[in-house]
């Protein structure tokens, strides 16, 4: 497994967020994160790229235990974090946007693999990232994250605010970025059909905890899954909880 | 301990009332006072006195800039400024024309107040930054003003003020004068230590812990540390009053730098934000200046003027490295080792008896089902992106209703609009048929709307009963000029009895006399909740209040929610708890993508096609198709 | 009548260059950590009263300029590690009064090792010009020519150089900055670094004329905050129009009107700035928000 989580709390403060998570991604696989708002999605990633120090748990990198690593060692161990919101450093040229991305390998990067994925970029590459639409900052933002050659990414919510064919083609850039590459990816998505049609397996938050995991076909399936977004009983989903940890 | 955030005032509440109890503190600190200074010039030599009378002259200005850095939570950096004004204008009035000594001192003070309020109108809307350098500016202009003209003497400056006289005695000695001066001291100090307390005072404290809160609890941020910035200018102005009578010449060095710095340093040396530490850091200053003269020039030789500047760059830097608190944090961390047998609030707990919970007041200007909140064709832009777009929805009285989405739906942004934190790009909201949107939120707040926070917004420098004081601040009226002389006593206890009821009614009277950041977090969230309760709202906005809140604590969130509905309260929520919404509200809006795509009661919503798709992503078969289509073009 | 006025021009915008320098530090500075950095003037009368004494003791001025510039540069980034980092809480309120208490603290240390009064280095070489009945001194067109190289050389660096680019990266989104791995300790340190650097650079060009004294430094700071301001706090190339604008306009009121109040012209633009356009002369708002 590339990346393991185990057993991990964090928070803000005194607000305990996360409980007791635990999940795995091995190379090549997308594991779609999912839960309603407030749900800790955000959270989790925060946590394991070292935005926020976890309170209790282990995560591991290719075996590597890297928990407690502040953020900016990330990116040089192999993993990157696509922030919420893309955040691109709006004044930067779409370039330098994708050439900081490799700052962690003080090297230049591969510029044309991010190029290949995204060839709507090509022409953009001298534009000042703050002037792109939302779609293309998300581009930029995803090949960013590329740049610096991670065994796992992380990626928050790429879909937000983007219409329904700019999210097709970026799920569609994800999976094929996870096969060629052979990325460990973790994708947090409200946008639940969107993220399952490319997620090989599924976890389902609620209330800071792993609610659901599974394949994203059997997920769809369950009663509980609508019950985790639209209300039902506490009990109804803590029925459906299954064992969180997916054998080897 | 969670320390504050901002240097503020504690302000714990006094559990008792009346005159003792409230003023313990300050008449037993000022009787000492005095005492010591009636001793003084029996006892002490001539240069002590010299300090004692100094210090006396310069801790009005470090009051003034106390309240000013522990109220506004704004530094000036030229407090010199106003003191020379004040100064000056005293000693040209003397010496010029002849004016006599009470009405040259009081258009003395007033100088210095007019020229804070000069600048303080601009420059207080900005962020601290402006407001400290603008004031470290006006330092040098006033110095270049008095240097340059010819009015105000140039470098020599204005002597001959002749000392002043009281019932025939003239006050031609350091004994005499410290007698004089201390009057003034303790007056000072009497009305500074009133405003901290009093209902502006305890205000502006919470602005310094949430500028947010504060606002929606109907606090005008603005008006209120220009009031307090004018204050401070008049305490230093009346400071230079004094420094000429004491010194018979002003001259354009009272303006300096280092005079600004020596009175910052007093108020950080005594803690940012305590008026008697101001007090204590005039003195340390002046011992730490004189001393800084005499043993600088010692070891080394040749050095001289301003050689107490190393004093004072060295001490600011280790007080705020090593003691952020200052003087008051070390003496408040003694206070606290030593163990007296302290009052608890014990006769409040009586109150908690489950059969007599009561539930706090509401106001309902409106019948139950007649529309209190009307929102038509509000749309919110951020550079091109639409937020929120075109919402149309009523609120009833009486009822409580929904605001859900997922993620990025627009719910925070419309929220924020209703409460007056957002101006809409376009459209209106009414409130009691009024316009209320692009107004501040202390306007939305003073006609009865008030708001809860998602991110909670807890004032951190008091307590838990003195946060949902807080709450009262609309019911108040009491001003600044009330506050420094203590009259408002009836108003304060009223409300006080009010804040423990409604904590009661939330069953968190146990804790009324924690630090409210020391609460876990559930109970912050709780007597956040209690806090905007005590306004007596009409309009009660929750923004997330679930969020955090353990399974018990959500029964009694729900519970006292249904209570208020039946008093005739009207909520609105916002909640990613969509179960939680749908078990509670009366009708439900649902935003997606800033749009309203359904609106109705809570069965419906729950199969609503729209709702569901919304929730659980876009369209599949559309999404499908599209892919498809994306997949032939490559 | 003319020549008075191109005259008063030329001493302006060499004055401006000075403010411009000192600018761009409170600038780099404030972008990476909201500090605005009182004892920025303080470092140009330290590199000033520095040289001047090495200088003094034999040193040739080459060297002593050099070595000036480097213990400047390295006090600021000692005053990066050891106070900066090291408070708890860096609020507005803070960050103010450790600057000041840095500067405080720089004033009293100058005036102590060199005493009260004002002193200059030699001018540096170069033949005066006369250009059209205008005289301009050698050293006027070194302040100008320092703000061109050192100045334009800090803007290419922002605007072309791998860590200049990280810099703006931290200054515009500090999460992602992180999240590619910029540690925001040497950002700090390096917009420190800068910072003590043109404030050297600032000190020693404009000493041979404005002279250098222990307490000149706040005032000139001051000055550099103005431009900063009218810059918007974040755009260099605003600011040095700034600067050089107020240089020229300090000199005009000196001229025509009276020298004493010279001083008073920035405060007077510092207050109308604020109060019509506090985003000072950038021309639209950069934040982005999507």
């Amino acid at each position: 497994m590339t990346l393991t989580v185990s057993g991990l709390d964090a928070g803000y403060g005194k607000l305990a967020v996360l409980h007791e998570i635990a999940l795995e991604v091995d190379r090549g696989e997308i594991l779609a994160v999912v839960g309603s708002n407030g749900a800790g999605k955000t959270t989790l990633l925060r946590a394991i790229s070292g935005l926020i120090r976890p309170t209790a748990g282990t995560i591991t990198l290719a075996g590597t235990p890297i928990h407690g690593k502040p953020a900016e060692k990330m990116a040089g161990l192999g993993l990157t974090h696509v922030p919420e919101n893309r955040l691109c450093f709006p004044t930067l040229s779409v370039r330098d946007n994708l050439m900081l991305g490799a700052w962690a390998k003080k090297g230049d990067g591969d510029v044309d693999a991010v190029l290949d994925l995204f060839p709507r970029l090509k022409t953009r590459m001298g534009q000042a990232a703050g002037t792109l639409s939302g779609g293309e900052q998300q581009m930029v933002a995803i090949g960013r994250g590329l740049m610096a050659d991670p065994s796992a990414i992380l990626l928050d919510e790429p879909s937000i605010g983007l219409a329904p064919k700019v999210v097709a083609e970026i799920m569609e850039v994800l999976a094929r970025l996870c096969e060629e590459k052979q990325l460990a990816v973790l994708l947090v998505e409200q946008n639940v059909r969107a993220s399952f049609r490319i997620a090989h397996r599924a976890l389902v938050m609620n209330r800071g905890r792993v609610a659901l995991t599974g394949s994203p076909h059997d997920l769809l399936e369950m009663p509980e899954m609508r019950s985790a977004y639209l209300g039902g009983t506490a009990e109804a989903v803590a029925e459906a909880v299954q064992p969180s940890t997916p054998g080897n | 301990m969670t320390k504050p955030t901002t240097p503020t005032f504690v302000g714990t509440m006094t559990p008792g009332t009346g005159f003792w109890a409230n003023n313990k503190g300050t008449v037993i600190g000022c009787a000492i006072l005095v005492a010591v200074m009636i001793i003084t010039p029996f006892v002490a030599t001539a240069s002590v006195l010299n300090i004692v009378v100094f210090a006396m002259i310069f801790a009005l200005p470090a009051i003034g800039l106390s309240l000013l850095m522990g109220l506004a939570g704004q530094v000036s950096l030229g407090q010199a400024a106003f003191f020379a004004i004040g100064a000056y204008v005293h000693a040209i009035l003397l010496t010029k024309f002849d004016f006599p000594g009470p009405l040259a001192a009081a258009l003395g003070v007033l100088a210095a107040m007019l020229a804070a309020l000069l600048i303080g109108l601009p420059l207080l809307r900005l962020r601290g930054h402006f407001l400290a350098l603008a004031t470290l500016g006006l330092g040098f202009i006033v110095m270049i003003a008095v240097r340059e003209s010819e009015f105000t003497g140039r470098t020599t400056g204005i002597y001959g003020i002749q000392r002043p006289e009281i019932f025939g005695i003239s006050i031609n000695n350091n004994g005499f004068f410290l007698w004089f001066v201390t009057p003034f001291v303790v007056i000072g100090l009497i009305l500074a230590l009133n405003l901290t307390r009093s209902r502006a005072g305890r205000a502006l404290s919470a602005v310094n812990d949430s500028e947010l809160a504060a606002e929606s609890l109907g606090v005008n941020t603005y008006a209120l540390r220009l009031k307090v910035f004018v204050l401070a200018g008049g305490f230093a102005g009346l400071g230079g009053v004094l420094y000429a009578y004491q010194v018979a010449i002003v001259s354009p060095q009272i303006a300096e730098f280092h005079l600004s710095v020596s009175m910052l340093l007093m108020v950080v040396i005594g803690g940012l934000a305590s008026v008697w530490g101001a007090l204590g850091g005039a003195f340390l200053v002046q011992i730490l200046g004189e001393g800084m003269r005499e043993f600088i020039p010692a070891i080394i030789p040749g050095a001289t003027g301003e050689v107490q500047l190393l004093g004072y760059g060295l001490a600011l830097l280790l007080v705020i490295l090593l003691l952020p608190g200052g003087l008051h944090q070390a003496v408040t961390a003694v206070w606290r080792r030593i163990p007296f047998p302290r009052r608890r609030a014990a006769d409040a707990a009586s109150v908690t008896d489950e059969s007599k919970r009561m539930l706090p007041a509401v106001s309902t200007p409106v019948p139950v089902g007649e529309p209190i909140l009307e929102i038509s064709g509000v749309t919110k832009n951020y550079g091109g992106v639409v937020a929120v777009d075109n919402v149309t929805f009523s609120v009833p009285a009486g009822t409580i209703t929904g605001l859900i989405g997922p993620n990025g739906a627009g719910k925070t942004t419309c929220f924020n609009i209703i409460s007056g934190a957002l101006a809409p790009s376009s459209g209106s909201v009414k409130f009691l048929g009024q316009e209320i949107s692009g107004r501040k939120p202390h306007v939305a707040a003073t006609n009865g709307l008030t708001r809860t926070f998602q991110n909670l917004q807890v004032f951190t420098s008091t307590d838990v009963s003195g946060n949902v004081y807080m709450g009262r601040f609309r019911q108040g009226r009491a001003g600044i000029l009330r506050g420094m002389f203590g009259l408002q006593g009836a108003e304060q206890t009223s409300n006080r009895a009010t804040a423990h009821s409604i904590l009661a009614s939330m069953r968190l009277t146990d804790t009324a006399d924690h630090l409210a950041a020391d609460l876990p977090f559930g109970k912050q969230r709780m007597m956040e909740v209690c806090r905007a309760l005590a306004a007596e709202p009409a309009l009660l906005l929750l923004d997330e209040p679930m969020a955090g809140l353990s399974g018990e604590e959500r029964e009694v969130m729900a519970q006292l929610l249904r209570d208020l509905r039946a008093n005739g309260l009207t909520i609105v929520l916002v909640e990613h708890d969509v179960e939680q919404v749908l078990s509670l509200a009366d009708s439900v809006v649902v935003l997606d993508d800033g749009v309203l795509i359904a609106e109705g009661d809570p069965e419906s919503i729950r199969s609503d096609q729209a709702v569901v798709a919304a929730y659980l992503g876009t369209d599949v078969d559309e999404a499908e198709h599209e892919l498809a289509e994306l997949e032939e073009k490559s | 009548m003319l020549t008075d006025f191109l005259q008063l021009t030329v001493a302006g915008l060499s004055q401006g260059s000075v403010y411009a320098l000192l600018a761009i530090g409170l600038i780099a500075i404030y972008t990476v950590r909201h500090v605005i950095n009182i004892a920025q003037g303080e470092f140009a009368m330290l590199a000033g009263l520095g040289a001047t004494w090495m200088v003094s003791v034999g040193i040739p001025l080459l060297l002593a300029i050099l070595i000036a510039v480097l213990s400047v540069t390295l006090v600021a980034i000692v005053m990066e590690r050891l106070v900066i980092a090291r408070v708890k809480k860096l609020t507005t309120l803070t960050s103010l009064i450790v600057t000041l208490a840095v500067a405080t603290l720089l004033q009293a240390t100058l005036l102590l090792i060199w005493g009260p009064e004002a002193k200059g280095l030699p001018r540096f070489p170069g033949e005066n010009l006369v250009l059209g009945g205008v005289s301009i001194r050698s050293q006027e067109l070194w302040m100008v020519g320092a703000l061109l190289i050192v100045g334009g050389g800090i803007v290419l660096f922002y605007e072309k150089s791998r860590w200049g680019k990280a810099l703006r990266a931290c200054a515009e989104q500090p999460v992602a900055a992180r999240l590619v791995g910029i540690s925001p300790v040497a950002a700090s340190v390096l917009a420190f670094a800068i910072a003590g650097f043109v404030g050297a650079v600032a000190g020693l060009v404009s000493s041979p004329i404005y002279l250098s004294i222990w307490s000149g430094g706040l005032l000139l700071g001051l000055k550099g905050f103005v431009a900063a301001v009218l810059g918007g706090f974040s755009s260099f190339r605003a600011a040095i129009v700034g600067a050089l604008l107020l240089g020229v306009l300090e000199v005009y009121v000196a001229g025509y009107i009276a020298s004493g109040l010279k001083d008073g012209v920035a405060f007077i633009i510092l207050i109308l700035v604020l109060v019509i356009r506090p985003g000072g002369l950038v021309l639209k708002p950069t934040t982005v928000r999507v």
